[in-house]
């Protein structure tokens, strides 16, 4: 089945500030989204939402993934629905191993693969000499110390290994130099079929030119005001974002 | 108490008898508690008199149950009863019991027994009081591996005194576990003293899982000669009351003193967990690290000095306590000290107190973990990360267990 | 067979005494060394109560309160777990030293010798320019007070507290003694018998007065105790900065200066307190000083203390309203042959209240700076927040640091940290300073009071002047510094 996620009149507030002012937006299998935006147009809030992140509330709409609705569902229930935020500055948990913790989400997430502790630790290495991330990190704390290109080349790894059905990857690129971009948007595209969608949230065209989105959509203000395909992006990259109106 | 003069006299009468007497007589010469602070604040684990009697009169006893030792142990210890391993005494190691040494090893006794009767109040009173424990002489550039068991019956009250004494370039890794069989209440007071020789390493691996009912109240004293190294990984798990204090005593140069503690207080425990540094080598350092996790009903105090004495050109010491409080009735207490006597030194001091991090809970969870397990993971992590470092499957395994069998209640979600 | 004999002697009448100390348990832990001050001459007694508040001609409530609170004062022990107090000459001490003339809103009426004194001082000087009103002490009582109009007219009160007992009678009953009771310690309770002068200032409902108000305390006589009352009462979504400098000249005999400052931030409130002391080194300074912070009402305490013999001074926060506030900023300069016993408390009674202390001292030559602070957090007190700081810096060799902080969590939602450092000059510092030409003393200087920073540019720049001067010239005195 070809998953799809439906965000429809979307509306979130976050310490009693509305941020999300009704966002539409369906992203299927084998479709790639990006959603671009000026600062402070609600982008990360609503990759936040769309995980269930405790701090922001959903005041209108709905979140439902092939047919079951998350709009009130914990972040937990979300990700075992399929669905993945790669954070924007992912948090250190201090203690907590990378092999544990991917080890743990997996069985949560793929509770029907009995794959052996050997095996997905094999899955993990090849995965994450891809990402380009040497072997030693299994046994570090979870994002403890990581440098900015780590800490994403770490949420890539994550996606590869847990397999979810909708992505979005909130501003991937930051932090990242030209070789690592390079390897994560191979890691992307790698992963890319049509039994995933993804949605690129980004500030810059900078990732876009290594990853071809179909659909460009335009966030301002809280809701999304322009549709249309990569030349939105390119016409961005050229003009900025004053030439959108509300 | 007053008639223990004549129990000094009479029952413990034997070759430490003088020792006995003196460090009876320090204990009634000092305060209930020496001021470091306010007499407004409240001792949050005290140890009443009525519980030091019954300390001073409890006899060691004889455990009803078959008892389960720990199977690597190559010292077992049931009450007054050890069993040593051939492996270990054909390294030359000597292991006899604290009342045989008196008869056996006069001169190590003397010249190292004798000299120390404490610092501390109740300290005193062990050294008078104890009616047995274990001492044990490895010999210089000895390299050996010691796994001691002590299982004692959870209804005796007594005091026990350890002794451990290594030699110069000696390099020892020293697992010390204690329990309690059958069930009581115990009050158990032991003192453990280290002297450690010149440029010796000591590994010292200390695991306390008595019974829940039972009172705790452990010395440790590191003496530690020049360049002499350290390293005490500490886990304080079981009993309902527990006084746990632990300091080096640094008068070598370059000695260095290396603490990662780790508690847990659940139900309604008490848990008063001290580690200190007392330093006059020149160029010692110290750093502790300890980690205490806070549930149900139970209150833990972390307690610290780092003690720069006038001499301790360019030591350094470093103390840092944080706390996980976990439920609403629980309660957490911190109480580093800096004591710096000499300006040529760096030192410094943290501590914290606070629940989980709701940020990394929602990681975990945004990667499809659910909320009580992640909450252990992180608990988990937040101790294990202290225990790892000793490189012990035996207790890193112990420490993970601990945390995530705090169970559902222990994680009261906060928001 | 001697030593034996003795030694049994020793053991038997200890646990005679220890057997008795179990009875009263109490007397055990202080080990009271408080002898009871003499009932003649100087010193204290009922009848010295009775005769301040006579000279006063106080309300009956007043004197009566006196008494109690002298009651309070002989039951309690001197307290022996900070600095040693035996230096306090409790017997030999002037409780009340009232000045020749009263009380006057006058600058001209004020005796010249005591004018004279203001006025190398600056004080009057500083009223011009800075000030929205002010409030001189000479030994136990006020002798000036003013306050311009403008504020005046508000219906801001700003005067000496006996003054204001006379004239605002119910408003000061009011708040006497709440936030501080005569049972509070032993220097309280003091303060409660003998109290004299003071400032009292109320603020009125939202009304916001942008320059500060000032009292400058001095004690002139020998042997004096100074036992001034201030009341600060910031009423609701008021904003106000009351500022206290207090000197005394050097005598061989010891001084006492015993103050209660009761601050009341009401309901949105913002009060800031600032006080500068440079005491002589004769002087024992053992003030109690604690605000009652209420609902989004903000507080902060600015201290500078540079002279005293010893001084114990904790400045607390209650914070009794949801998301109030505290910030506590404190220097201590603890030179040659005192000691500096100082620090902060902050008890959060409330949900998501917020305190933050930062500490910093400096020990010169033998000088002993020691950090002693309270931090709780009561069961309830949600979602609230506290950092603690406290950095010490030791200038010589001889000299020391003692921090010791109490933090006391029972909230589990509550975020706590606190952190301390003691170090002293690097010379890696000193020398690049003085790679670019800088002389050691200078370059010293600099580093110390780069030091104190983070709360130097929180205190008001005449008196950071001041204690900029105050350090140099300490420092400059060592010579060779590092």
């Amino acid at each position: 089945m070809v998953p799809e996620l439906k965000i429809k009149d979307l509306k979130a507030s976050v310490e009693g500030k509305q941020i999300l002012k009704g966002v539409n937006l369906t992203v299927k299998g084998g479709e790639m989204h990006a959603l671009m935006g000026p600062n402070g147009a609600g982008k990360s809030t609503l990759g936040n939402v769309l995980i269930g992140h405790p701090n922001y509330e959903i005041t209108g709409g709905s979140i439902v993934l092939d047919g079951i609705d998350l709009t009130n569902k914990t972040p937990e229930e979300r990700a075992r629905a399929g669905l993945f935020l790669a954070f924007q500055s992912p948090v250190a948990v201090v203690g907590v191993k990378l092999s544990t913790f991917l080890r743990t989400a997996y069985r949560q997430t793929h509770p029907e693969d009995k794959v052996t502790l050997t095996e997905f630790y094999d899955r993990m290495k090849v995965h994450m000499k891809k990402v380009g991330l040497d072997e030693s990190f299994m046994s570090r704390s979870v994002n403890d110390g990581f440098s900015g290109g780590e800490r994403k080349r770490f949420e890539i790894l994550q996606m590869v290994m847990l397999r979810p059905k909708i992505i979005i990857l909130d501003e991937i690129d930051s932090g990242l130099d030209v070789d690592a971009l390079k390897l994560v948007a191979d890691e992307i595209r790698d992963y890319y079929s049509e039994n995933v969608g993804f949605l690129i949230i980004t500030h810059y065209q900078r990732i876009l030119k290594n990853i071809e989105p179909q659909f460009v959509h335009v966030l301002k203000d809280g809701k999304i005001v322009v549709d249309g395909d990569n030349s939105v992006s390119l016409r961005i990259e050229e003009e900025g974002y004053d030439w959108i109106k509300n | 108490m007053e008639s223990y003069p004549e129990t000094l006299k009479t029952r413990l009468h034997d070759e430490a008898y003088e020792y006995r007497r003196d460090a009876f007589l320090a204990f009634l010469k000092s305060p209930v508690r020496d001021y470091k602070e306010s007499p407004t604040v409240k001792d949050y684990v005290e140890i009443t008199d009525t519980e030091l009697q019954e300390m001073l009169y409890g006899e060691m006893k004889e455990s009803a149950e078959a008892l389960e030792f720990s199977e690597s142990a190559n010292i077992k210890i049931n009450n007054e009863e050890i069993t040593v391993s051939d492996e270990l005494l054909k390294q030359g190691v000597t292991v006899t019991t604290m009342v045989d040494a008196l008869k056996t090893q006069p001169e190590l006794v003397k010249k190292y027994v004798f000299p120390k009767l404490g610092k501390e109040r109740i300290e005193y009173l062990i050294n008078s009081a104890w009616r047995n424990g274990l001492f044990i002489n490895i010999p210089d550039n000895a390299k050996v591996s010691v796994r001691a068991h002590t299982i004692a019956s959870a209804s005796a009250s007594f005091a026990s005194k350890t002794v451990i004494i290594y030699g110069r370039e000696s390099k020892v890794r020293f697992t010390d576990t204690y329990s309690t069989s059958g069930q009581g209440k115990g009050i158990q007071g032991k003192n453990i003293y280290f002297f450690g020789g010149e440029s010796s390493r000591f590994d010292y691996l200390y695991l306390q899982d008595k019974g829940e009912e039972v009172r705790d109240i452990t010395f440790v004293k590191q003496h530690l000669e020049r360049f002499a190294e350290f390293q005490f990984f500490h886990i304080n798990h079981g009993s309902s009351k527990v006084l746990f204090v632990d300091e080096s005593q640094q008068y070598g140069p370059g000695s260095s003193f290396r603490v990662y503690g780790v508690n847990f207080s659940t139900r309604d425990q008490k848990m008063d967990i001290r580690d200190s540094s007392c330093q006059e080598g020149e160029e010692s350092n110290a750093d502790i690290q300890v980690r205490g996790v806070v549930t149900g009903k139970s209150s833990t105090i972390h307690r610290g000095n780092i003690d720069l004495e006038e001499k301790a050109m360019k030591a350094t010491g470093f103390y840092d306590s944080k706390i996980l409080l976990l439920s609403k009735d629980g309660f957490a207490n911190s109480k580093p000290g800096l004591e710096i006597k000499n300006a040529n030194t760096r030192s410094k001091h943290g501590s914290a107190i606070s629940n989980v991090d709701e940020e990394q809970i929602f990681y975990l969870r945004s990667r499809g973990i659910g909320d009580q397990v992640a909450r252990g993971m992180v608990t988990a992590g937040f101790v294990g990360s202290m225990i790892e470092k000793a490189n012990d499957e035996d207790f890193t395994r112990k420490v993970y267990q601990y945390a995530e069998s705090l169970g559902a209640n222990a994680f009261l979600a906060t928001n | 067979m001697e030593v034996e004999y003795s030694k049994d002697a020793e053991m038997e009448k200890l646990l005679e005494d220890l057997k008795n100390s179990n009875v009263k348990k109490e007397d055990w832990e202080f080990h009271d060394n408080y002898k009871p001050v003499y009932s003649t001459g100087k010193g204290l007694n009922r009848k010295v109560v009775e005769e301040i508040s006579e000279i006063k001609k106080e309300p009956d409530w007043m004197r009566r309160f006196r008494l109690k609170a002298l009651e309070i004062f002989e039951s309690k022990p001197v307290p022996t777990w900070g600095p040693d107090l035996s230096g306090i000459d409790w017997e030999n001490t002037n409780y009340y030293n009232r000045p020749d003339e009263v009380n006057s809103t006058k600058w001209e009426d004020v005796p010249d010798e005591i004018k004279e004194t203001f006025n190398k001082l600056g004080v009057p000087e500083m009223e011009q320019k800075y000030l929205a009103g002010s409030v001189a002490q000479y030994d136990s009582e006020g002798v000036y007070h003013s306050l311009k109009k403008v504020w005046e007219d508000k219906g801001v009160v700003f005067m000496d507290l006996d003054s204001a007992l006379r004239e605002h009678p119910d408003l000061v009953k009011d708040y006497f003694c709440k936030a501080v009771p005569a049972t509070d310690n032993k220097f309280a309770a003091l303060n409660g018998a003998v109290w004299s002068g003071g400032s009292f200032l109320y603020v009125p409902k939202g009304v916001q007065i942008d320059m500060p108000l000032q009292t400058y305390f001095r004690m002139n006589g020998e042997a004096t105790g100074q036992f001034e009352h201030t009341i600060v009462v910031a009423d609701e979504g008021s904003k106000v900065h009351y500022i206290e400098g207090c000197t005394a000249p050097r005598y061989d005999r010891n001084s006492l200066h015993s103050a209660i400052v009761e601050i009341y931030a009401k309901k949105n409130a913002h009060a800031r307190y600032t006080s500068v002391q440079n005491w002589s080194k004769s002087v024992y300074n053992m003030p109690t000083k604690r605000a009652w912070v209420d609902e989004n009402a903000k507080m902060e305490w600015v201290g500078g203390s540079l002279g005293s013999k010893v001084t114990m001074l904790y400045p607390s926060s209650y914070l009794r309203g949801p998301y109030a506030t505290t910030h506590n900023l404190n220097v201590s300069l603890a030179g040659p042959g005192t000691v500096k016993d100082t620090g902060a408390k902050a008890l959060h009674l409330a949900p998501h209240t917020s305190s933050r202390i930062i500490a910093k001292s400096i020990s010169i030559e033998d000088g002993k700076a020691i950090y002693r602070g309270l931090l709780r957090m009561n069961k309830g007190a949600e979602h609230s927040k506290s950092h603690v700081q406290c950095d010490a810096l030791l200038i010589n060799d001889n000299s020391t640091s003692f921090t010791y902080p109490h933090d006391e969590i029972y909230e589990p939602t509550a975020t706590f940290g606190h952190e301390a450092t003691v170090g002293r000059i690097g010379t890696e510092e000193l020398t690049y300073l003085r790679s670019r030409g800088l002389s050691e003393d200078e370059a010293s200087s600099m580093i110390v009071l780069g030091f104190l920073d983070d709360v130097m540019k929180e205190i008001p720049m005449e008196f950071a002047v001041e204690m900029n001067r105050l350090i140099k010239l300490e420092m400059g005195k060592l010579g060779a510094v590092g």
